[in-house]
This record gives C-alpha cells, structure tokens and sequence, in this order.
C-alpha cells in the first residue's frame, strides 16, 4: 500500500470522530483504531503483505508506519523527476522482480524525461524487497522507488 | 486554452503566479527542490513535483527536470517567474518544442533582448535614443578603440554584449586604464557568458533609472502601462521602485511610452516587457529590456488596476489584448520596499529561521510575500523575503504608508533590510524625489564611514 495513501488516511481518520476504520483494497487491509495509550495495531491480515500503524493521540500528527517485512530495507530514490518505467520496453521482461538479488551497477528501471529514457542502477547491492511504483506512473526528484534489502 | 500551468519558480513570484491562476480558474503545478517541499505557498498549489537537490542548477535552473515536470502532470504551460531560467531563449525553445506554452515572449525576443549589443541596434532602429557608445562589437585593435573612447568622451564603461550582473563591467576614467580594464573585461565575460564580445558606453555621472512597462499580444497589439522609477539600488540591485516617475511631465511619459509601444510592434513583442532607461534630467538613454515579469511589477499594478500577472498569462492563451491604451490611467502613486534577509547596512545575507513573521495592514498596503513564522530561509537562493507596497493618492501619502507599514512589520529571528528603508523614507533627499542611482550608496558609505 502507498506510504502517501496510508498518511492521508490518518489524516482522514485523524480530521473524524471516529474511533476505528478498516479499509480494504485487493488483498491488502489497513485498520487505524484511536486509542489512548501508544499501542501497536496489527492490521487485519488478509493478504501477505501486513502493515502495522502506531496510532498516539497525544501527537496525531506524527504516527510512524512499521512493517516487520520493511525491516532492515533501504531505499532507492529517483535522482529525477520523470516517468517510470519497470521495463526496457512493453514486450520485455521488467529489469527486476521482487526477490531478485542485484549488484551495484545492475539496471534496476527507466525513467524518462523529456522522451529520453534514463536507465536507473543499483548502487548498493541487495536483494528486492519492494517494487514502489507501477509502470508510467509519474515519480519526483528524491522519491523512493525501489526497497532492498542488504 | 491554458488550463494547468507549471509554476518554475520559488517564493514570493511563485506565489504570486499561483495567486493569478487561481483568479483565472487554472490549476497549478508547484515545482521545488527537495529542500523547499514544505513551503506553505507549495502547499497551496494544486499539485507539486519536487525536481532536484537544493543547488538552483540542480533544481530550478534544470531545464529537463521542469520539463519532465509538465510532462508527468499533463500542464499545458510553464510561467518562468523572473530570475532563474525566465529569461534563457533556450529553454523557452525547449519549453515550444516539447509541446508547452511558454509564459512569456518569442525565443527570438528573449534572444535578440538577451545580446545587449541587439538590442542597443533593435532600439536605435525603431528611434529610441541609447547612450553614446561604440554601437557595435570592440575589435582587436587598441589603437581603434582609443579613438572610439575619444569621440565618446571619458569617462566610459566597457560592457559585455552577453551582460548581467555586473559581470565584465568595467570603468574607465581615462585612456591610461583602458587597455587593463579591457583584458579584465575580456576574462570576466569570456568566463561569465562564454562569450567575450564587448561594446563601450558612455558613463553618466548621476542619472536616474526610469523603466516603462508594456503588454504586448499575439494579434499585434500593444500598450504601455507608465514608468516606474528604481533610482534606489545597492550594487545594482533595486531596493525601492516606486510608480508614476516622480518630476517626468505627463508629455515626456506618454511619448517615452509611445516609443516603447512602437518598439514593441516593430519586435512583435509579445507578453510582459520592460524597457530600461537611464534619464539626465532631459534625455531617457535605453540601457536594456527585460523579457519577462519583474519583481517592482506590483507599484504598476497598484496604481493602474491592472493585473499583468493575468494578462500575461491571458496573453500566452492567446487572447487579445482587452486594454486600450486611453483607457489606462494612473492613479495616485505607489512605492515598494524589498525586504531582504540582509544585514541593513553590510547588506551581507543572512540565513536563518524567521521565529516571528507579522506583516503589515490598513489602507493601501499590499504585501506580496511567501514567509511565515518558523519559515527557514535557505543560504541556496535570493534574500527577498517580502515586498512591501503602499498606494497613496499622492507621493506623499504613498510615503507616509509605506514609514507605517514598515514599523508594524515584524520579521523576527534574521537580519532584514527593514532599517535601511527606513533610513532611506526619513531623508529629506528622498522625501523631495528624483534621487539618483547613487544616492543610495551615498548613504550606505557615510553610515559606515560615522
């Protein structure tokens, strides 16, 4: 589930009256519950991929996002604003997938910019934990676009 | 139709673009660098893209990232603001050719408008009067030069045809100083521009900078909204401009004016201009235009009625001019103070976290202004922190607002240029109008040498 999607949503719940809220989308589930001790809110798992959102009231404003999955990650950024793309083209396979280990200097995306195509290269070596971003969707300077793990 | 517009700037001008858009029903994009993502006025924009690292080059001055930018968030066109990549023909180039409109002139304006050498000869084409110069490129020959200077008459400025910024500007008192002033000139603007073509002028010992705005659409029309006068400026940097020119006959203006409306069809100018004078009390002398939308826009503004922001952007669209030239009047007077993040009289920036921000109110007084409390101002960009604008019926009570104005603003926590203006509003000098280009400096040494 997208980070941005999952603040706005505590932006949301923080804004209501509401003490809980469960959203679901494909096999992904995501359930805030307002609480006044700082507690650990194990989603409600239906799907792989489980997140747990710590919700403190004192301080709505900063809740921190934790996924044991996430755990030891690092991230890879855009060094640009532009269009990613997983794949050199439509018909090829994507550079890489989630649990493909790569070495610094192996393609990991495209991301075009101004009709050219950027080939984007792993500086550290890794293992995928996380594709981020979906093809032709639109990424900024600095945003994260790959999780690894060492 | 222009529905969605970049915004390929930062701070008060972004903020000022956006606020003109919203009045026209368009949506924005606000571009910034990662170290500007949390500005208010960024927030504000419909969308935003972060392009690059703090370093303008990186950023804002990183023509492919602004255009990717467009690209992702399907604008339609980019408004450049001024500074940064607002007056560079190649990326307004880049800007048609990728599909989008570019706020502002032609390429061929900015580039012809960019050579101060064409634009010298473009303006004394079309009848305007520029300073007695070389009217043309310096060769190799010193010898020729010498006599060139000569028939000028000393002392004369030896200037770069790809000029700005003071960059390969030099003086020269008289003909023993001319050929070391030249071989600087030569690597100054050789390493500034990249281009070493240089031209001489005549230098006037106290004139006045007297500029007049214009507003040009594709369909060949043209007017002129006045003068301003920007005679207040540090190291060439205007600090307090000020609309109607005090002591120009209404005569003088409006042929001035004329002028420039000529030039302007004569160019096929097309958007928001302005065309720079130096005046000796009898003759204005073009030194420069300026293709874009200025920072002392807003006393225009204020003492016409007339948003130029908008019509910029109106213009771009490619709607026609709706302004008749004998129905713009001028109304009353204006003065703007450029707050900068400086020290008031080392003029030295000043970085920092503003702790407490409370602008100014009340009658005929306009802050254009993109800070608050607890805004951190970065060492990365320019120090202009806010422009202050007070409209009076009259010089005095223009004035008279402004010395208001300014003592109700706080800007707490980093050093401004609040007392210099101050400083400046209590002289008598000033108070009387007409001060030179020098005045300001004239004040600046005496308070550093007492």
């Amino acid at each position: 589930m997208d980070l941005r999607k999952v603040r706005k949503l505590i932006e949301i719940f923080n804004a209501s009256k509401l003490s809980e809220i469960e959203i679901r989308e494909g096999d992904e589930s995501i359930r805030l519950t307002r609480t006044p001790t700082i507690t650990t809110v194990p989603a409600q798992v239906s799907g792989v991929d489980p997140e747990y959102v710590h919700v403190s009231p004192p301080d709505p404003g900063e809740l921190q996002i934790e996924d044991p999955d996430e755990a030891d990650t690092f991230a890879v950024k855009s060094p640009m604003v532009g269009t990613f793309f997983t794949a050199a083209s439509p018909t090829d396979p994507p550079f890489v997938s989630v649990g493909d280990s790569v070495n610094v200097g192996d393609p990991l995306c495209l991301i075009e910019a101004m009709k050219i195509f950027n080939q984007i290269e792993a500086e550290h070596s890794g293992t995928i934990v996380k594709v981020l971003k979906e093809d032709h969707d639109p990424v900024e300077y600095g945003e994260p676009i790959f999780l690894l793990r060492e | 139709m222009i529905e969605k517009v970049v915004i390929a700037n930062r701070g008060e001008i972004a903020l000022r673009i956006l606020r003109a858009c919203r009045d026209l029903g368009i949506s924005t994009v606000a571009l910034h660098s990662d170290i500007d993502g949390e500005a208010k006025y960024v927030k504000l924009a419909d969308e935003s893209v972060c392009i690059g690292p703090a370093p303008a080059p990186q950023s804002y001055l990183n023509i492919p990232a602004v255009i990717a930018a467009a690209e992702v968030t399907n604008a339609n066109a980019i408004h450049p603001g001024y500074g940064f990549l607002a007056e560079n023909s190649d990326f307004a180039e880049r800007v048609e050719q990728s599909g989008f409109t570019f706020i502002g002139p032609s390429t061929e304006a900015i580039r012809t408008m960019g050579n101060k050498i064409e634009a010298i000869r473009t303006m004394e084409r079309v009848g305007l009067q520029c300073v007695p110069g070389s009217g043309g490129p310096l060769g190799d020959d010193i010898e020729q030069i010498k006599a060139q200077a000569q028939r000028i008459g000393y002392p004369v400025l030896i200037k770069a045809a790809a000029g700005g910024g003071g960059k390969g500007l030099r003086l020269v008192e008289n003909e023993s100083q001319l050929q070391s002033a030249l071989t600087m000139s030569v690597n100054e603007s050789a390493m500034g521009f990249g281009d070493s073509t240089l031209y001489l002028e005549k230098f006037l010992h106290n004139p006045r900078h007297i500029e007049i705005q214009v507003l040009a659409d594709q369909h060949g029309n043209a007017v002129h909204l006045g003068d301003r006068d920007c005679s207040i400026q540090r190291r060439r940097q205007k600090l307090i401009e000020e609309a109607p020119a005090f002591d120009v006959s209404k005569k003088l203006r409006e042929r001035l004016g004329q002028q420039c409306v000529t030039a302007c069809k004569e160019l096929a100018y097309t958007g928001a201009g302005t065309f720079e004078f130096l005046f000796d009390g009898s003759q204005f002398y073009f030194i420069e235009m300026n293709t874009r939308v200025q920072v002392e826009h807003t006393v225009t503004e204020m003492v016409t009625g007339i948003d130029i922001v908008k019509e910029q952007i109106r213009i771009a669209g490619g709607a026609t001019l709706s302004l008749k030239q004998d129905k713009i009047r001028i109304d009353g007077h204006a003065i703007e103070c450029r707050i900068n993040a400086e020290h008031p009289e080392t003029l030295m920036p000043s970085p920092g976290r503003i702790v407490r921000y409370h602008p100014p109110g009340g009658p005929g007084v306009r802050v254009d202004s993109h800070i608050y409390s607890n805004y951190e101002i970065t060492p990365h960009y320019d120090s202009l922190i806010a422009k202050v604008v007070t409209h009076g019926q009259d010089r005095a009570e223009a004035i008279s607002r402004m010395r208001g104005a300014l003592e109700e603003l706080v800007v707490d926590g980093v050093e401004t240029t609040i007392a210099l203006h101050q400083n400046v509003l209590t002289k008598k000098k000033f108070q009387r109008g007409a001060t030179d280009i020098n005045f300001l400096e004239r004040i600046i040494a005496k308070q550093t040498s007492s």
